[in-house]
């Protein structure tokens, strides 16, 4: 439903073209600061979550702090369904050796230039398997303590990719084809991820993740947009397409519901703020005492090199 | 109980009876085109306070004692009539009133004498006719009927330009618009800037907020009731007008003088036309917008005692993009159709029926293509329905009404399909949804009976109920996961819901100019929209009470004072309303569109509170006219599973609500128009903390709706100025200004990252307010003709 909403946004714009658009002063009292949880585990890799503030940004007595915005003194363990406990450090990637910094931003989808300033927490005792459970409990220096569950489910694995050319530019764009066959049974959860050549696996860029009520039990063939960081600047006529000579990877990462929820709502617009046509989104958590999640990915890749 | 009703209601008329009474009725028609008056007031000179008036086909019928009787014949816009009777048998007695133009400083003298609002049960009513709308300056020069609605005390409008109504705290799904008697379920065009009633096809509106009569049902909050142009019988007749937006035209005419009479009426826009020449070679070539409608109505009078009417309506939006190289295509139309034929027939002169069999529907269509796949997505609803009212003019002190409907209903909700030119891919479709089919049914009865000079009382009962029947798989879900199926056969009953919906006003007359009235009235709704956005969106789907949702309900008291000044060149009122909302829906927290997903599986219920003040004034006739409407309401929900289990405003309360319209005549041939509003704006959920997820800022909110838009306000202003009044050709020019002080309303409030701020995270800058508003000062002409 993404593209219709781009449609009707772009047909009230094009028949509106006297509409008019300026910045407004308002004075918004903060609610005080919450704490915010972002992480992952997913099959064979380390765990790892980054713990930040929120920011009460139109309160007029907010002033912002970026020291204080990773918090990077909190104690934090992770329990396996099985009973095993480990503890999760914090890590400032500024703080590490280049390359290790670089390979641990790439895990967790940030540009390069990002990695430098990013504060995470991580242990490198525990990788994910598939059909584990797992709970992290977090406290900060305060006192304050914040708890989240998750699994990894069973992956479904990706048959095969190919790409076929794009239609304005054979010569040298090509659309991502994948094929998976969906299980029986709705209550399936996906996210899909790309990775260009070195780069680290990004989201779709318009609706990352969907549910299972449009093909539950089928064979899915269907064209998938290049990820993207978020925050970079796109072009138009390259948007979602690869280029020959790439050598290219989709990840298809199966979820829970709640972990789903998360990413649903996270890329709303409504939960950026709103916009033309949608209303305010609060972002479903499954954290307990803060903001934000901690979800299992079961994920399968598959890798082609575009000729 | 259908035979019950009757033989009760028969007695009941007997009782009252006086054997030495005569009937006097008859039709009532304008002059100028044969048309059947509408509410036109028929009183009696010798008995002061006994009268009666014409029902929606003109028909009228008066009882009275033996004797001799000057009968006064009124209606607004036409001038009087008298007839002086011998009533010592039955008479029929049809008049027709001429048009008041031509004698229109009799018509201020006589002053109609129209006490309706003080003298009948009626309350919360207003009638607008299509002169008055069309008096008011409009938009873009489209005259607007629901606009005009608008400017009413205890109506809001969603928003700028927006033709929803939230009628005294109710939901924009909650009113009940007929065109013709066939229900409307989407209003407006262009999302709703402008209404798809056609103004020069519209003869007469009639908007209830309260106290809905027991004729009406199926929404909770209003009824606005538009009857279409009947044609003119009298001679051959074509008007219309050439616009900045659209040009329209209506045609009528007899095809039998005096017996039969036919009139169409269409408009189109041409902002595709008008936009081609400058986006041709741009990217947005190939993209195109446009509506029309197009209204018809065809009558033939067999005997006094026979009539037929066939009329319908057509309208549709179309939207139509292209991508540049072709590979994209995509055409969005959606619109109404309703077909309604009318049997009017006379049992006698005091038993009058109309029945009807009525056709509408409402569809919305995305089909389009891509890289060999080809996808549709589509929406609608049909219904299938038939009414009977019956007229039954007891005695001069009762009238009773009663009467059946029937419905059968089709709703598909949001239903997609893709489709692949590749004969190894699956097709997907979302054939999980299935429509879902009502029968929703109801009886009625009310009478109207003047139980001493003073007091009158209109009683109602209305029992209503709805079946949701098969065929249909009703699925059990846990955890978002199907654990149990039932299926429905073909008309296999799924659930049913019924319910009385008593009504009852009363009118206490004070003296002679002002009365008192109170009205209860009980509502149900088996339908149902819910919608997330800040305006109506044609993408709004209707569904059904069914096994997942159960039916809305409300109840409303209302008390009002009523007034008229001067020989009745004045009328005021006062009304205070309280109104209680059950089973209200809204989208849960967190809610975004799933495909193959039964949107009611999303819905929560809660309860709403409704209550206000409103002042109306009036100055009817005069080169100097207008009113002026002030609303002061307050609109709660209350969701336990939304905003915390805490008590909200609704998104649509409004403290304040102020409407001034006002016309003067400056000559014969220029008229100049005025309107101003005031609106405490609307609540909006702001945030009130911000956080980075994925790189991206993201809003934490706060309560729901806690935050306010500024005040809306704005002026409008127009000047008609008359041609040259030929036999042959009357025209005349409308200049008119929209939004004349130019203030920007905020239509939407956003957040955005500012371009040059400050840093506050890697690669995200400090977020900014922004506010959309969509109509700056906006002049517009328009020329109008008839011939």
């Amino acid at each position: 439903m993404h593209f219709f909403n781009k449609t009707v946004s772009l047909c009230i714009l094009l028949t509106l073209v006297i509409a008019c658009e300026k910045e407004i002063e308002l004075d918004i009292p903060g609610a005080g600061e919450s704490i915010v949880v972002e992480g992952a585990i997913e099959n064979g890799q380390f765990p790892f979550f980054s713990l930040t503030t929120t920011l009460s940004l139109f309160d007029p007595n907010f002033s912002l702090d970026p020291s204080n915005y990773f918090i990077s003194d909190a104690t934090a363990t992770l329990t396996t369904g099985s009973g095993r406990t480990v503890d999760m450090d914090a890590y400032c990637l500024g703080d590490l050796d280049s390359t290790l910094a670089q390979e641990i931003a790439k895990q967790f989808g940030i540009t390069p230039e990002a990695a430098n300033s990013i504060c995470v927490y991580s242990t490198f005792e525990l990788q994910g398997e598939l059909g584990e459970s797992y709970s992290l409990s977090i406290k900060t220096a305060e006192g304050q303590e914040l708890s989240a569950e998750t699994t990894i489910r069973q992956i479904v694995p990706v048959d095969s990719i190919w790409t076929v050319p794009e239609p304005s530019n054979p010569d040298s764009l090509r659309v991502l084809f994948a094929q998976f066959m969906e299980p029986e049974g709705l209550g399936n959860y996906y996210r899909y991820f790309t990775q260009t050549n070195n780069e680290p696996f990004y989201p779709g860029l318009f609706g990352s993740v969907t549910d299972d009520n449009i093909f539950n039990g089928q064979k899915v063939i269907a064209p998938f947009d290049k990820g993207y960081a978020r925050g970079t600047e796109i072009e138009f006529e390259t948007y979602g397409k690869f280029t020959i000579g790439d050598t290219v990877s989709f990840k298809l990462a199966h979820m829970d519901k709640a972990h789903f929820d998360f990413w649903r709502t996270v890329e709303d617009p409504g939960s950026a703020g709103g916009g033309l046509f949608s209303t305010p989104i609060q972002i479903q958590s499954n954290v307990n005492g803060g903001l934000g999640s901690f979800g299992g990915y079961a994920s399968s890749v598959s890798t082609i090199i575009i000729e | 109980m259908f035979k019950f009703l009757i033989t009760s209601l028969g007695i009941l008329a007997c009782s009252l009876g006086i054997s030495q009474n005569f009937t006097v009725s008859g039709f009532i028609k304008d002059a100028s085109n044969g048309e059947d008056v509408i509410g036109a007031t028929i009183s009696v000179e010798e008995l002061s306070g006994i009268g009666t008036a014409s029902n929606v086909y003109g028909f009228y019928s008066l009882t009275l004692p033996k004797g001799t009787y000057t009968l006064v014949f009124s209606s607004v816009g036409l001038s009087n009539s008298s007839e002086t009777i011998q009533l010592n048998q039955d008479i029929e007695l049809s008049v027709e009133l001429g048009s008041s133009s031509e004698q229109l400083q009799e018509v201020i003298v006589n002053a109609e004498r129209n006490q309706d609002n003080v003298q009948t049960t009626k309350m919360s009513t207003v009638e607008m006719t299509s002169k008055e709308i069309k008096s008011i300056p409009a938009l873009m020069g489209e005259a607007d009927v629901l606009k005009a609605i608008q400017l009413l005390p205890g109506v809001q409008s969603g928003g700028e330009g927006n033709t929803g109504l939230y009628v005294r705290g109710g939901g924009p799904d909650q009113n009940l618009v007929l065109l013709d008697e066939a229900v409307v379920y989407n209003t407006g065009h262009l999302f709703g800037f402008f209404s798809v009633f056609n103004a020069d096809a519209v003869k007469n509106t009639t908007l209830i907020k309260g106290g809905m009569p027991a004729k009406y049902g199926g929404r909770l909050s209003s009824v606005v009731d538009i009857t279409m142009r009947d044609g003119n019988s009298k001679e051959f007749q074509a008007d219309g007008g050439i616009g900045l937006l659209s040009s329209r035209l209506t045609v009528q005419g007899p095809i039998v003088k005096d017996k039969s009479s036919f009139m169409i009426s269409g408009r189109r826009t041409y902002i595709d036309v008008l936009i081609a020449p400058f986006v041709k070679g741009t990217r947005a070539e190939g993209n195109s917008y446009y509506f029309y409608d197009l209204s018809a109505k065809l009558n033939y009078t067999f005997s006094r005692k026979d009539k037929l009417y066939l009329s319908g309506y057509f309208g549709e939006d179309i939207f139509q993009f292209s991508s540049s190289t072709g590979n994209f295509g995509v055409k969005i139309p959606w619109g109404n159709a309703t077909a309604t034929l009318r049997w009017n027939h006379l049992f006698s002169d005091k038993l009058f029926m109309n029945s009807s069999i009525i056709y509408n529907s409402y569809n919305f269509a995305t089909e389009g293509g891509q890289l060999g796949f080809n996808f549709k997505f589509y929406s609608g609803i049909e219904d299938w329905n038939w009414k009977t009212s019956f007229d039954y003019f007891v005695s001069n002190k009762l009238k009773v009404d009663f009467g059946w409907n029937y419905t059968f209903h089709t709703l598909t909700p949001s239903t997609a399909q893709v489709s692949s030119q590749d004969t190894s891919a699956v097709d997907f479709s979302t054939d999980d949804i299935s429509p879902k089919y009502g029968h929703e049914e109801a009886v009625y009865a009310s009478l109207d009976y003047e139980v001493s000079k003073r007091i009158k009382i209109n009683a109602g009962l209305r029992v209503s109920a709805f079946q949701q029947v098969g065929p249909y798989q009703f699925i059990q879900e846990e955890n978002g996961a199907a654990n149990d199926t039932v299926d429905y056969g073909v008309n296999e009953l799924v659930q049913n819901y019924w319910g009385p919906e008593p009504r009852i006003s009363a009118r206490f007359l004070v003296d002679d100019a002002s009365s008192i009235k109170a009205s209860v009235a009980r509502t149900k709704q088996y339908l149902h929209l819910v919608s997330n956005s800040t305006t109506t969106l044609p993408t709004d789907v209707w569904v059904p009470s069914s096994a997942l949702v159960e039916p809305q309900n409300s109840i409303q008291y209302a008390v009002g004072y009523f007034r008229n000044f001067l020989n009745d060149e004045y009328e005021a009122s006062v009304e205070v309303y309280y109104k209680d909302l059950e089973n209200q829906l809204e989208f849960e927290d967190g809610y975004t569109q799933s495909l193959n997903e039964e949107i009611e599986r999303s819905f929560v219920t809660g309860e709403g509170r409704s209550y206000g003040l409103e002042l109306f004034f009036k100055k009817k006739f005069g080169k100097f006219n207008g009113f002026v409407g002030y609303t002061w309401s307050k609109t709660l929900r209350d969701f336990p599973d939304l905003n915390g289990g805490e008590e909200f405003f609704a998104k649509f309360d409004r403290r304040h609500d102020l409407s001034v319209v006002a016309s003067y005549q400056l000559t014969d041939r220029l008229t100049a128009s005025g309107t101003f509003i005031f609106a405490t704006g609307n609540a909006i959920t702001f945030p009130l903390d911000w956080y980075v997820i994925n790189n991206e800022l993201k809003a934490n909110y706060g309560a729901r709706n806690n935050f306010r838009m500024a005040d809306y306000h704005r002026a409008d202003f127009s000047l008609t100025y008359k041609g040259k009044q030929s036999k042959k050709l009357k025209s005349e020019w409308v200049f008119s200004v929209y939004n004349l002080y130019n203030r920007w309303n905020q239509y939407v409030i956003f957040f955005d990252e500012s371009e040059n701020g400050e840093e506050i995270a890697p690669g995200i800058s400090q977020p900014v307010a922004k506010q959309i508003s969509l109509f700056p000062i906006l002049p517009s002409i328009t020329w109008n003709f008839k011939f």
